[in-house]
């Protein structure tokens, strides 16, 4: 069943220069959705606008079949979903454990639910209970992910949207961060992924959306991309490089 | 010559708690939003002809009238952010446009105690009986102890609000990343008004305050406060609320110990120095981050 999609969307960031040119995206509940394509693809873009974060010029975005399209940000988290920016989102002068109850924003006056939200991060990541009451901004570059990383699960959502999560990390913390995410499956949790990082994507996703320059380029489950990814990534190469 | 000085300190540190609480309203609001309320000194004053009015009219003390000028300041900031910063952030040029918005802001409110209160300067009396207390050989003038006590009760809270509420860490969450916040379900607006709130409303606490240590008020006063503030908060560290602490209490013993060796009148100056000397040395404030 599909749990959220993009319709023929069109965005732009300054007149109608459009960024994403009609993309459509139909997200499978409870499976990891990747979205891969070379630079400026749009694929943060996109990100972006299924969270709320852009406003589509044209098409809609749907969360189990409700048209949310224009829907603010600080709604979606209580709907279901969680999303992590590929900006740094921590707060770097508030401590691990701060920013975990920042996360837990909306259930704020359950704090029982807090406690067990908290536990169950810490369960996930044991590195965030030792260092709580560290400041955030003292966390290396992968803890801090890490830290973004638990914090939009403290609520359960049912969607999570990851964007470049691994991006400028150190191998074995993104190998964590992959499989950290590959074990989310078996909580029912549907991922959104965009990467950069193609190979490790690829293997832990379920299904693959590749754009360019806009637009839909190619999808399709897992299966269909099995062996081709060498070919995907030299096509966007030679586009990159002209005559290359 | 050391009872001056401990009488200097006396004297600041009790005058710096007052210039703290000043300096904390206006740096959550700048934290906060971005924006320097240049009408900061000007709410104080509205504050302090309030109770002003209070006193004269109705035989409220300033005391008593913290119980009209809080929620009122608080209500005030509140509404002022949904109608102003919004769409002064969406301006081409927010820096400028959010000056010349709260200039005219200070202008308006100039005008408007003007208008009803007239130019001459005001006095509330004094609600007590004794003009000052002596403990160890010291004088504490009783007004400036009884509103420094309040301040610092009012600090007190404010800080266990900022680091023990959700609601206060959200606050110190969105001064450090603004766009952040909407993500874990806060609505950054609605949070920027609170905000806004809390910030005019510890002005109109000062404000109600202040005539117990200066009981004489004219409408022009108001600029001065807004020096102080903003003086306050660059010793501080901008957007820091607790550097603005910090801030008010190095500006007050500054100012009354600098009037220990030079004349009363350059007191200004001196504070004035100290701000250039921490541009030079430290221009991200005491406490504040490069």
């Amino acid at each position: 069943m599909t749990i959220v999609a993009a319709r023929e969307i069109e965005v732009s960031y300054y007149g109608d220069i459009l960024v994403l040119q009609g993309v459509s995206v139909e997200v499978e509940e409870g499976k990891i959705t990747i979205v891969i394509g070379p630079n400026g693809a749009g694929k943060s873009t996109l990100l972006k606008t299924l969270y709320g974060l852009l406003t589509p010029r044209r098409g809609r975005i749907l969360y189990r079949g409700e048209d949310i399209t224009g829907m603010k940000v600080h709604h979606f988290l209580s709907k279901g979903l969680a999303y992590v920016p590929q900006a740094r989102s921590i707060f770097p002068e508030l401590t691990v454990r701060e920013n975990l109850l920042l996360g837990c924003w909306i259930m704020r006056r359950d704090g029982k639910a807090v406690q067990e939200a908290l536990e169950y991060v810490f369960s996930f990541f044991p590195m965030l209970r030792e260092k709580q009451r560290a400041k955030a901004g003292t966390l290396s570059g992968g803890q801090q992910k890490i830290l973004e990383v638990a914090r939009g699960l403290l609520t359960h959502p049912e969607v999570f949207l990851l964007d470049e999560p691994t991006a400028t990390l150190a191998p074995i913390v993104a190998k964590e961060i992959y499989a950290f995410l590959e074990n989310l499956r078996a909580h029912k949790t549907t991922v959104v992924l965009v990467d950069q990082n193609v190979k490790q994507a690829f293997e832990i996703s379920d299904y693959v959306y590749i754009l360019e320059l806009g637009r839909n380029r190619a999808q399709g489950p897992k299966a269909m991309f099995q062996g081709k990814l060498r070919e995907v990534i030299q096509d966007w190469l030679d586009y990159e490089i002209p005559g290359g | 010559m050391a009872e001056l000085l401990v009488q200097a300190v006396i004297s600041g540190v009790l005058l710096g708690i007052l210039y703290g609480l000043i300096g904390m309203g206006m740096n959550i609001i700048y934290g906060v939003m971005r924006v320097v309320n240049f009408a900061h000194g000007e709410f104080m004053m509205l504050a302090a002809y309030l109770s002003f009015w209070a006193s004269h009219a109705h035989g409220i003390n300033p005391i008593q009238s913290l119980l009209l000028t809080v929620p009122l300041f608080f209500g005030v900031g509140f509404v002022l952010y949904y109608l102003l910063v919004p769409r002064l952030l969406q301006a081409e040029d927010p820096e400028m446009a959010s000056f010349l918005t709260f200039v005219g802001i200070s202008l308006v409110l100039t005008t408007l105690i003007l208008l009803v209160w007239g130019a001459d300067p005001r006095s509330v009396p004094f609600p007590f009986k004794r003009v000052s207390v002596s403990w160890g050989g010291f004088f504490f003038p009783l007004g400036r102890l009884i509103s420094a006590g309040f301040c610092a009760a009012v600090i007190l809270l404010l800080i266990l609000f900022l680091y023990r509420t959700y609601l206060g860490r959200a606050i110190r969450a969105i001064i450090q990343n603004r766009e952040a916040v909407a993500i874990l379900g806060i609505d950054p607006h609605r949070l920027s008004a609170l905000s806004m709130g809390i910030g005019l409303l510890l002005v109109g606490l000062a404000g109600s305050l202040v005539v117990l240590s200066f009981p004489a008020i004219t409408p022009v006063m108001g600029a001065s406060y807004t020096l102080v503030a903003f003086v306050v908060i660059v010793l501080g560290g901008l957007g820091n609320p607790l550097g603005a602490l910090v801030g008010g209490l190095v500006f007050g013993l500054a100012e009354n110990l600098g009037a220990v060796f030079f004349p009363a009148a350059l007191a200004p100056v001196i504070a004035f120095l100290i701000l250039i000397i921490m541009i030079f040395w430290r221009p991200q404030g005491i406490l504040g981050r490069p």
